[in-house]
């Protein structure tokens, strides 16, 4: 039981760390965005930089790099007005996993 | 009965606001509820039977998706789905089913000549685009955990039947109206206030603009075949002139009535002339519309377990930018199909949205090939000339979308485009023609100023100005002479009277 215990912890250890961190995020928003500033800006979504489109997009790069599953429920303005609000969206999906 | 006639202005709303006032905090949302039933008997000529049953369908749905908890998924889904094809069944029935009918003997027709499905005589009953699609979203807010189910009958009643936007809209959403609706507000002299000039300001819009460019639009629409060039361009620019006056006027109207009682409706337009691209337009356009087909359509379909293994498929057998192109698409098709579905049971409307899919679609597919263009060029991409530029081709392309629209059938919109085509002179602008097409020299100096006075208006809310309130801050002459201005205007320039026909809204048909 215990070395099963072990064993699963180190498992969620290592996903854990596994977790790209917010500069993997960002070169997938420049690449679907080039000559946005995504380190800086802080209205994404208000200055129309993000639509609806890039959003679908952007949800798939998510689950395929970060692998978390993003849901309807976290499609609000909020989880997307900047890199750091959608990496905050990313850490919150991956602890919930 | 219509909002801008003097029944639901003169009588229906002041007694509305009289008993709301005098009513105890606690009952006077039953005011609402009741207004809200005599309302829709005496603009849909019956009680409201199937929009009572659509809340009930909902109302227990959403209670036993409560009970059902986060155990029972599967029977959860069901009794979402089963919920959602009835909702959406009478839907059908009343709005697609002769649409249906028709084409389906159409294809019998040619195929065999076998038995037909029948015609039927069906009464729309009023509202039920604008309902069902708020009922929708409630059922789906709930089984996705957004919020849980209202146990409150009378106030779930009142959040689907609320006078105000039951006829045109916006679609609510039950977490921003629910609770207003229900709680009692105190009097407040700026909401009576506030509320009456967003009345008299939707009033200008479709009285004075909106039902004055109609005049123009009708005799070319009408007549379309003996007109092209400049006249046909010119009544397909008014048209979306006018679409837009009388549907923000509508929603002046109904935000103007809710704020009376200390209710804030959603905004549903937002300056939309000023888009610098389709999309961006779509957010600022019946933007309730608009947001309900992303939130629930879009999203609820693109982030759906079989459109995430599609694209998963697509990433590993296309070329990237394909790979992500595909699925989205996928779900934009349903999204557009879904708006010109909505308008109306007609070819013409499905054209309609399946043009703007088609624009969207494509831009999206191109982009990597034109974005790079402007700085190739040497034209910054945030220069006013590069920010004109989008906002003609953007509104030219919902010009012709318009166009579209307002035509009698999908195939005369696209004879009457082309005709734009056709002989085209400016100088119609000259020699007096353009004076017999149903408005006189008055009637354009009228409309232009209107136009005028709505453009800007537009404009310095889009800066940030809050009109009213800095209307409301200027000395009390100046003030007071605003106002009447504003009441004569509509008063002796609307579009009424001797020479004049009464137009109905135009989005109430949908």
């Amino acid at each position: 039981m215990l070395f099963h215990k072990k064993e699963a912890s180190s498992k969620n250890a290592e996903a854990e760390t596994e977790l790209p961190g917010i500069s993997r995020l960002i070169s997938i928003l420049e690449s679907m965005k080039p000559g946005v500033d995504f380190t800086n800006e802080i209205s994404l979504i208000d200055s129309h930089i993000l639509d609806s489109v890039d959003i679908m997009s952007l949800a798939m790069d998510i689950e395929e790099h970060f692998h978390v599953e993003v849901t309807p429920l976290e499609i609000v303005p909020e989880n997307f007005q900047s890199a750091n609000a959608i990496y905050e969206m990313i850490l919150r999906l991956n602890a919930a996993r | 009965m219509s909002y801008s006639t003097g029944l639901y202005l003169l009588c229906f709303l002041p007694c509305t606001t009289l008993l709301y006032y005098l009513i105890p905090l606690r009952f006077r949302f039953l005011v609402l509820l009741a207004s809200s039933f005599l309302f829709y008997l005496l603009g849909n000529g019956s009680l409201p039977f199937f929009l009572l049953l659509s809340t009930l369908i909902v109302y227990s749905a959403a209670l036993l998706m409560n009970r059902l908890g986060g155990r029972e998924k599967k029977k959860k889904k069901r009794l979402l789905w089963g919920s959602l094809l009835l909702l959406f069944g009478l839907l059908f029935f009343f709005k697609y089913f002769n649409f249906f009918s028709r084409n389906v003997n159409l294809l019998l027709g040619r195929l065999s000549s076998g038995g037909k499905l029948p015609i039927l005589s069906l009464l729309l009953p009023m509202g039920i685009s604008f309902y069902t699609l708020q009922a929708a979203s409630y059922l789906i807010d709930v089984s996705r955990g957004k919020y849980p189910a209202d146990r409150n009958f009378g106030r779930f009643l009142l959040y689907m039947c609320f006078f105000p936007h039951i006829m045109e809209g916006p679609i609510a959403r039950y977490d921003q109206l629910g609770t207003q609706v229900y709680e009692g507000h105190p009097f407040s002299y700026e909401n009576i206030t506030g509320g009456l000039q967003l009345i008299l300001w939707g009033l200008f819009k479709k009285l004075v603009i909106a039902d004055r460019a109609n005049m123009f639009v009708n005799t070319v629409f009408e007549s379309w075949q003996n007109y092209h060039g400049f006249y046909v361009l010119a009544a397909a620019l008014l048209y979306t002139l006018q679409l837009y006056a009388e549907f923000s006027g509508c929603m002046d109207i109904a935000a103007g009535s809710a704020q009376i009682f200390g209710i804030q409706l959603a905004e549903n337009f937002r300056h939309p002339f000023s888009s610098r691209s389709i999309n961006e337009f779509w957010q600022r356009w019946h933007i309730s519309l608009g947001s309900w087909l992303r939130d629930y359509v879009f999203y609820g379909v693109s982030l759906s377990r079989p459109f995430k293994r599609l694209s998963q498929w697509a990433r590993k057998r296309l070329p990237a930018h394909l790979a992500k192109w595909f699925p989205v698409t996928c779900a934009l098709f349903l999204v557009w199909f879904g708006n010109g579905m909505w308008h109306g049971a007609s070819w013409k409307y499905i054209f309609y949205g399946l043009y703007y899919f088609f624009l969207l679609s494509l831009g999206t597919l191109l982009d990597p090939l034109f974005r790079n263009i402007p700085g190739r060029l040497g034209i910054g991409k945030n220069g006013r000339a590069y920010r004109g530029f989008q906002r003609i081709r953007t509104f030219s392309i919902v010009v012709i979308g318009m166009l579209l629209f307002r035509a009698a059938s999908l195939k005369t919109g696209i004879k009457m485009v082309f005709s734009i085509f056709r002989g085209f002179s400016l100088s119609v602008l000259t020699d007096g023609s353009i004076l017999r097409m149903g408005c006189d020299g008055a009637d354009l100096i009228v409309l232009s100023a209107g136009l005028i006075i709505m453009a800007a208006a537009g404009h310095l809310k889009e800066r940030g100005k809050n009109l009213r309130g800095e209307i409301a801050a200027l000395p009390l002459p100046v003030r007071w002479a605003i106002y009447y201005s504003g009441i004569f205007s509509v008063l002796i320039l609307g579009a009424y009277g001797t020479g004049y026909a009464a137009v109905d809204f135009i989005y109430a048909h949908f």
